[in-house]
């Protein structure tokens, strides 16, 4: 019966259950649905542009920390040309992603009435701002965010096409928005540095979330390392020569620095190519991130996918040597790694065709440099296809008696280095952009101090002085002035003059030029401190010097030979037992003054050999000690004594100074009894 | 730069950080080589260029009063007595005035400069007798001490006094970790690989070695007990547990030898090297590299063995 009544019971809650199984199964259907109106617009994603694609994709970093935003404007020719405007004017174009995930519904819609709104040629460029760099979940503006490599630009077959701009940062957000944008156009969604579109569509205007697995719970840091422009772990843009212009006049802080002197965290570190040679003329070529001292010694650096541990030097961290370093030197490569304080740290080493290296006080080897020098050796790497135009250049800059290196020397692939590299001719520039400027070395005059031991910045250990060059065309460099007194060249090729050597502050002054470099000479210290470095129970240790601990420990090392080794002192307790060692003589440090030697077993001894050793005349001390070692020491000397053993001594009154000992052990023993 | 004046360098600046170290090794012009014979990784130049410095007690590195850097030693004579003569070998700080007073100063004794790869020169002076160095050492500023070899290895305890290295677990695992285990069988003694899983097994037992970004980290398990100790100790301390001996000592030629897996600990190795001033050469017998350290008496000898917990072949 009980069990009838719980089935019972059963049944009727089966049946109060039916309404929210139908609800659920609706509720499941609907996301079913919902799912399938989303999958097509993902597998849109993947797909890749037509190969009609005839308009230029817009691959450009955004002036994030200028005022100023940066666009490309597309002309009629598809070709692009940048323009500058202020941000407020884009106001109308700029979409400030404000929201969070929840509502992208309305942010789609606001999209696409910006972007309708732009409607017409009035508003020929659209700044999608993404989110900035910060842990807040929600958006901000761009303005603030310290990296921005990402960029979408439009394909349009339309002459008066719409340029789509996302200066994106989504280092840090908790959605990657991509747009979707057509207007009879085709679309194409660039990523920077990989140069892969993504995304081709037409009809409409849709802001959508990527399928972002977990991209609430991923930290700031995380999301910095791993973010898209890091990707390829490559920097967004190539190395351009420096625009020729006439000197600055104005503000000469570096764009790196803030005004209290800090390091911008939008700006990146350099990253030097570093090249040494072996005896064998193989080369090396590694790159070498520029310290960044917040980071601390060790440091965890991404590029791409690809992690590396930086370990800091002075100036610089340890080389990172990449398997594809060709590749890396071509299109560049971009580290990133995140401070305690979570703040950014990006170095970036943008991508060349060519790389002018030369020594540095500093390095061994080589390292990159912006051009050549009039005087100076250097090394030149360039890529197979620019080989003879480099050549022909260095040609034009006189320089003659180069090797040329290739892989089989250790150059990188696809890469060809020129070694021994020496300009003796300045080459004047092309244009206001000249592309071959770092081999075309000025006429400038340029005082370098190189060798020596240099202490620190320009400090220089005495004896060890620096070898002061000259490099540039010297002939125009007139008289050279060191400390006032004309400088002679030496056998080395550096220039000497009378004491430039000597402790002290020294200048070297071109009187040609105006040019002038100073330097100064430190004495060494002529004391240094005694102090510890290990430290046992039985001693203090620093380098070769060494403080013994134990009390009563005599300074000078005994030797026994091992057959005696048993030590006894003047007195009574002063027993030692030297360790056993397979050796034929004991060397070490006994706690007291050794009067006598014995053998470990006195009575197995064989008496033709065994002996008593005197090491020491010295009377026997009046102490009555009744304690274990005492009790030791008379039986080690009485034991001796029985057996009747020869006194091997330098001492004349041997026998006499053994017998006081032996007495005097006997008596110790009686009293204890 | 070379490893004269890096030491130059080094006694200038008197102490630094680490980093001031890689970055002055850097200039010097020595060849980066795959490693060194003993090491159980291959060693980076700056680390080789390091040891050279320690064993030879010229600099000190994150001890006690440099932690995470280095400490120049002041200039000091370690002396060692042979049977006829008095060695003495210029360690630590140097500076040119001090060469030259030393050179002027020593009058009739003999002064030996030697060059050697990765390691400043070698500066040895000998003497009939011990007085007249610690004479020359008291004119010239230069601390001096007698029996070096005995006194340093008189002052280390024996390395089966495992109590005062730290008690440690082991690394949990990682991908990064590469982890081998010393393994004795019969004549052999190799490094063998196991998992990080394998080391921390409850019942494991022995010298295990995680490795990381060559930087070895050496871990004995005894029972219950996982040690964090110096390789070189811990492998000293499975050959005292064994019974094995390793330490070879040549009474005519008067030369140590052990196999290079097995090179000594850093003070212990100071002590031999300051017995002739000289590194020890490596020499390979049967396919097997071995350390031989020269001109080192027989009570040096025997006390090495003892403090290694070794008898003597």
């Amino acid at each position: 019966m009980r069990d009838k009544a719980a089935g019972y019971v059963k049944a009727e809650k089966k049946a109060g259950m039916a309404p929210f199984l139908i609800v659920l199964l609706v509720v499941l259907a609907a996301y079913w649905l919902y799912r399938q109106r989303t999958k097509p617009r993902a597998s849109r994603q993947a797909l890749k542009p037509p190969p009609t694609a005839n308009v230029l994709i817009a691959i450009e970093q955004s002036k994030i920390e200028s005022p100023h935003l940066e666009v490309l404007q597309s002309d009629a020719h598809g070709d692009a040309e940048a323009t500058r405007r202020r941000a407020s004017d884009e106001a109308e174009n700029v979409i400030e992603l404000q929201r969070s995930p929840l509502e992208k519904e309305e942010i789609g819609s606001d999209i696409s009435n910006a972007l309708n709104g732009v409607e017409a040629p009035a508003s020929d460029q659209l700044h999608l701002v993404e989110p900035a760099f910060q842990t807040d979940p929600t958006f901000a503006i761009s303005g603030e965010s310290p990296f921005t490599d990402k960029q979408v630009g439009t394909e349009t077959s339309q002459p008066d096409s719409h340029t789509v701009h996302s200066a994106e940062s989504t280092a840090n957000s908790s959605m990657t928005a991509t747009v979707e944008i057509t207007n009879n156009s085709r679309t194409v969604l660039a990523e920077a540095g990989s140069g892969e579109p993504e995304l081709t569509t037409a009809s409409s205007i849709h802001v959508f979330e990527e399928p972002n697995r977990e991209p609430m719970e991923e930290s700031a840091a995380q999301q910095f390392l791993k973010s898209s422009e890091n990707e390829a772990g490559r920097p967004a843009q190539r190395y351009r020569p420096p625009t020729q212009k006439s000197p600055r006049t104005a503000s000469t802080r570096t764009r790196s620095e803030e005004p209290n002197g800090k390091r911008s965290s939008e700006s990146a570190l350099d990253i030097f190519v570093h090249l040494t040679f072996d005896r064998s003329s193989f080369c090396t070529i590694g790159f070498l991130p520029k310290l960044a001292p917040e980071l601390g010694e060790e440091v965890d650096a991404m590029s791409g996918k690809e992690a590396w541990r930086l370990l800091a030097q002075e100036d610089w961290y340890q080389d990172i040597q990449p398997e594809d370093m060709g590749d890396r030197l071509r299109y560049g490569i971009e580290l990133r790694a995140m401070s305690a304080d979570q703040r950014p740290v990006r170095w970036q080493l943008k991508g060349r065709d060519f790389c002018v290296l030369a020594g540095h006080p500093r390095a061994s080897g080589y390292l990159s440099t912006p051009r050549l020098l009039l005087g100076r050796t250097d090394v030149v790497l360039c890529i197979n296809e620019m080989a003879s135009e480099v050549e022909s250049v260095l040609a034009a800059a006189g320089c003659e008696g180069y090797t040329k290196i290739g892989e089989s020397l250790g150059v990188p692939a696809g890469w060809v280095g020129f070694r021994g590299v020496l300009p003796t001719k300045a080459l004047s520039l092309d244009s206001e952009v000249d592309q071959l400027y770092a081999l075309k070395p000025a006429p400038d005059i340029e005082i370098d101090f190189e060798g020596g031991i240099r202490l620190r910045n320009s400090i220089w250990l005495a004896g060890y002085p620096p070898q002061i060059k000259l490099y540039g065309q010297t002939n125009s460099a007139g008289r050279i002035l060191i400390d006032g007194k004309e400088a002679e060249g030496s056998a080395e090729g550096s220039l000497i003059a009378d004491g430039y050597d000597q402790v002290g502050d020294h200048s070297v002054y071109c009187e040609g030029q105006s040019r002038s470099r100073t330097y100064s000479v430190e004495a060494p210290p002529d004391s240094w401190d005694r102090w510890t470095s290990y430290r046992f129970e039985r001693a203090s240790v620093c380098g070769p010097l060494v403080q013994l601990e134990s009390k009563g420990v005599v300074s000078k090392p005994i030797t026994i030979p091992m057959s005696n080794p048993v030590l006894v002192g003047s007195e009574p307790g002063q027993i030692f037992q030297c360790s056993a060692r397979s050796v034929g003589r004991w060397r070490g440090f006994v706690p007291f003054d050794v009067v006598w030697a014995l053998p470990a077993q006195p009575f197995t001894s064989d008496k033709r050999t065994a002996r008593i050793i005197q090491f020491a005349d010295k009377p026997i001390a009046p102490v009555n000690l009744e304690t274990k070692r005492a009790v030791s020491w008379c039986n080690a000397i009485l034991d001796a004594s029985r057996k009747g053993l020869r006194i091997e001594s330098d001492y004349s009154d041997s026998s006499v100074r053994w017998r006081e000992y032996r007495n005097a052990a006997r008596k110790l023993q009686r009293t204890r009894r | 730069m070379t490893p004269n004046e890096l030491l130059m360098w080094l006694s200038a600046r008197k102490k630094g950080s680490w980093p001031q170290f890689r970055g002055a090794v850097e200039n010097l012009g020595l060849e980066d080589s795959s490693g060194e014979a003993g090491e159980d990784t291959s060693l980076p130049l700056h680390q080789r260029v390091r040891f050279g410095l320690e064993r030879l007690g010229h600099v000190e590195f994150d001890t006690e009063e440099c932690e995470n850097g280095w400490r120049v030693v002041p200039p000091a004579l370690a002396l060692c007595q042979h049977d006829a003569v008095v060695t003495a070998v210029l360690c630590g700080a140097r500076s040119l005035p001090l060469l030259k007073r030393i050179e002027t100063s020593a009058g009739g004794m003999q002064i030996d400069q030697i060059p050697f790869p990765d390691c400043p020169d070698i500066i040895r002076i000998e003497s009939a007798n011990a007085q007249d160095l610690e004479e020359l050492g008291r004119r010239e500023g230069l601390l001096c001490q007698p029996d070096a070899p005995e006194a340093l290895l008189s002052g280390l305890p024996p390395v089966s006094h495992v109590k005062k290295w730290p008690r440690q677990a082991l690394p949990a695992g990682g991908k990064d970790w590469e982890v081998k285990q010393l393994i004795i069988e019969r004549r052999n003694i190799k490094w063998r690989t196991v998992t990080p899983k394998e080391a921390n097994a409850p019942d494991a037992e022995g010298l295990f070695r995680f490795s990381r970004f060559q930087t070895p980290e050496y871990f004995l398990r005894e029972g219950r007990e996982t040690i964090k100790l110096p390789g070189a100790i811990g492998k000293y301390l499975i050959l005292f547990r064994y019974k094995r001996r390793v330490l070879r000592y040549n009474r005519q030629d008067r030369s140590l030898s052990v196999p290079a897996l097995f090179r000594p600990p850093l003070l212990t190795e100071r002590a031999l090297i300051l017995c002739s001033g000289m590194p020890p050469s490596l020499s390979v017998a049967y396919g097997r590299p071995r350390l031989t350290y020269r001109d080192i008496p027989e009570e040096v000898a025997g006390l090495t063995a003892e403090v290694l917990g070794q008898d003597l072949r």
